[in-house]
């Protein structure tokens, strides 16, 4: 092992990037509805609603092909509109599983004709996705997986369980992990399958998490079906695309993440400043403890930026990002706490709400224990190690 | 701004800066100096000397190579794998540009020293001016002159015969580098330059303590690394127990933000829009961050090791040392968490 590089690029906007920044931000100024109702269906109309407008005005999909209905420009665009989207009051893009995950995937190991038909519907939200990859035996080990995909001329049978399968219940395509190999183990004999959501061989019963918010899911598949022809990449080759997948996970999300931490940061330090506590030394420190791991966090998403436009991409290198994310996040929401005071802690509201769905972070899209593991394995090339 | 470019120049130096003071800067001649602190023989200092490294940081009008901010950065990392003696360092990073940029304001007898500094011959320290009246500086034997950098300012000292400026040598955590105790409050400065060129001095030094104690760092995991796919325990690599795989991986987590960290400043010092005022608050970041994450990549090594971690001979100590040293010479990791606080509070306040 030897030194890394040095310096790093990291992403760099261009004059182009800055005036797509101000024709973003005036028309966000002017369409940004104020934070979405709360009441469940009335928030999906808007969200959908909103994506759809996003996408008429012609920010979302920003760096895909034109022909698929996106910008035909590069990730400096799509980081524009990730860092805009996220100063506004709405949440990230209601399909941004779709957009952000699914659309990039088909495009990297899917045909032409999956992609013609798949990616036009993500980008106005009228086709929602989700991505079925664990499963209760499954979860970490995500290569136990155990869903059948019985191969039936040109049909597939889809047969199984999925759980923590985010948005299904809104999602009206799936990315489905399946054993369509039957006796395969483990990597080998896994494809990524496009399920329809609305077969009535679907079933999606809510699973609540730990605010008692509905955005995971389990789902039950029961001989649905689905095409040879919708499966990405091809049959066998669902590991290698999964892991794709999952990586775009760890991209721009991240971005648009810390623009959200920076906002939460905002509101602490806005709150203490009112309190008259911000001069205290022990508040100084915290309050630079916070600013710097936000600082960093966003050096590290330009810099993944600037490598996957640049198709330079270590492989393995996103757990960093998604490694700091969990503990920028983690340790922002408990400083917040302890700072603002028992009055604040003790209360449920949207600092003690966010400190609980911080848990989260360091779960989801492979737990910090994977994240480590690829880390060692990958980067430092350490023997495996479980 | 007016950084050069990154031409190219200053990754060919790296590179044979690297074999070179890996041949010169042995553990073996570093843990004598460290034992006995005193400064390694002065056959080595100046053989590091005759590899050009004093015009690592001038621009070419001064007689220098006039490499750009990555490019220097990818210096200073260099010069902390291999623990270049604190004095030589200094002499690059901060003695020789502090000496340009008075000279330029017109001083002659930092024109002088200016060119004695790009023969190589000029000795010196530098400081950085903190809250208190005693600094901490590394003086060489002989030094002439000595650089104390301010937020904004540069003041230039005799040092030597007839000096008012107090020197008092201590044996120092980092020892066999000539850590000394300086005071200047009875002494006046006979050159200084104030501004923004005085200010773009001092970033520059603190960045280059930066990217030493991270190339410190990178070089301690490395080793733990190593050692770790070779190493048997248990019957098997340690490096296959999770718990130590984890301990590196963790490492290797600060030592990659650090890197993308630097990468960020050398970006935006390149960039013409944000100024000094974004680079200066990226910079407390670097500060604060950096040194902090060497300092974890040092210490999990040291364990990974074991007890030969912990042994004199390996010379992890001397990592340590120094990594320890660049960290509290700017500021520590409260005192560097407080500027940066204090800086975004301000921000956000106004």
């Amino acid at each position: 092992m030897s030194a890394g590089p040095l310096p790093v690029e990291t992403l760099r906007f261009r004059p182009e990037d800055e005036e797509l920044r101000g024709r973003i931000r005036a028309w966000m100024g002017a369409h940004d509805p104020g934070p979405p109702p709360q009441d469940f269906g009335e928030r999906l109309d808007a969200l959908v609603r909103w994506q759809a407008q996003l996408h008429e005005a012609g920010f979302v999909g920003l760096s895909w092909p034109e022909r698929y209905g996106g910008g035909g420009l590069d990730l400096r665009a799509e980081a524009v509109f990730s860092e805009e989207l996220a100063a506004s009051s709405m949440p990230e893009l209601i399909n941004r599983i779709g957009v952000y995950m699914c659309g990039p995937t088909i495009m990297d190991f899917g045909d032409e004709a999956q992609a013609e038909r798949y990616l036009p519907p993500m980008l106005d939200a009228t086709e929602s996705w989700c991505q079925g990859f664990s499963e209760p035996e499954a979860g970490s080990d995500l290569a136990a997986i155990r869903t059948r995909g019985r191969v039936d001329g040109d049909r597939i049978l889809v047969t199984g369980q999925k759980v923590w399968t985010s948005r299904a219940h809104i999602a009206r395509r799936c990315a489905c992990l399946v054993r369509t190999e039957p006796g395969s183990e483990r990597h080998r004999g896994l494809s990524l399958v496009i399920v329809d959501m609305e077969d009535p061989g679907v079933n999606v019963v809510a699973l609540p998490q730990m605010l008692g918010e509905r955005h995971f899911n389990e789902v039950f598949l029961d001989d649905v079906e689905a095409r040879v022809d919708d499966v990405i990449g091809g049959l066998g080759n669902g590991w290698k695309a999964a892991m794709q997948m999952l990586s775009y996970e760890r991209g721009l999300f991240v971005l648009e993440r810390q623009i959200r931490l920076r906002r939460a940061l905002e509101d602490l330090v806005d709150a203490l400043l009112a309190a008259g506590t911000a001069g205290e030394r022990e508040v100084r420190r915290q309050v630079g403890r916070l600013h710097a791991d936000l600082e960093l966090l966003k050096a590290q998403g330009y810099r993944t930026l600037a490598a996957q436009a640049a198709g330079t991409l270590p492989p393995g290198s996103t757990s960093i990002d998604k490694l700091f994310l969990s503990r920028v996040e983690q340790r922002l929401f408990a400083t917040a706490l302890e700072l603002l005071g028992p009055d604040v802690a003790l209360a449920m509201n949207h600092w003690t709400h966010d400190l609980l769905e911080g848990r989260s972070v360091s779960i989801y899209g492979g737990s910090t224990e994977i994240q480590l593991n690829i880390i060692s394995r990958q980067l430092l090339g350490l023997g495996a190690s479980r | 701004m007016s950084t050069p470019a990154d031409t190219g120049a200053g990754a060919e130096l790296a590179r044979s800066l690297d074999e070179s003071l890996a041949q010169i800067l042995t553990t073996e001649a570093l843990l004598a100096a460290t034992a006995e602190d005193c400064a390694l023989e002065a056959a080595a200092l100046g053989t590091i000397r005759e590899l050009g490294i004093d015009l690592v940081a001038l621009a070419e009008d001064a007689g220098g190579l006039g490499i750009g901010v990555g490019e220097r950065a990818r210096l200073a990392a260099v010069f902390g794998r291999h623990l270049v003696p604190a004095a030589l360092r200094d002499g690059a990073f901060g003695l020789a540009p502090a000496v340009a940029a008075v000279a330029a304001g017109g001083c002659e007898r930092a024109g002088g020293l200016l060119e004695r500094a790009a023969e190589g011959t000029l000795g010196g320290a530098v400081a950085l001016a903190g809250d208190g009246a005693t600094l901490a500086a590394a003086v060489p034997e002989g030094a002439e002159v000595l650089v104390v950098l301010a937020p904004a300012a540069i003041s230039l000292y005799g040092l030597g015969e007839g000096s008012a400026v107090a020197v008092e040598p201590f044996l120092a955590l980092d020892s066999g580098q000539g850590l000394s105790r300086v005071e200047v409050t009875a002494a006046a400065p006979f050159a200084s330059l104030v501004g923004s060129k005085a200010a773009a001095v001092r970033r520059e030094y603190e960045l280059m303590l930066v990217c030493e104690a991270f190339g410190a760092g990178e070089r301690c995991l490395e080793t733990a690394v190593e050692y770790a796919g070779r190493r048997r325990q248990f019957g098997q690599e340690i490096a296959g127990f999770q718990a130590v795989a984890h301990l590196l991986a963790g490492a290797k987590l600060g030592v990659e933000i650090g890197r993308a960290g630097i990468g960020r400043y050398v970006d935006l010092a390149a960039e013409d829009g944000p100024g000094d005022e974004a680079l200066d608050g990226h910079l407390a970041v670097l500060c604060h961050a950096l040194p902090a994450a060497a300092r974890e990549a040092c210490e999990a090594s040291i364990q990974v090791h074991g007890g030969i971690g912990f042994s004199w001979e390996l010379g992890l100590h001397l990592f340590y040392r120094r990594i320890l040293a660049d960290q509290y010479l700017l500021g520590g990791e409260g005192r560097s968490a407080e500027a940066v606080g204090a800086g975004y509070l301000e921000r956000r306040r106004s």
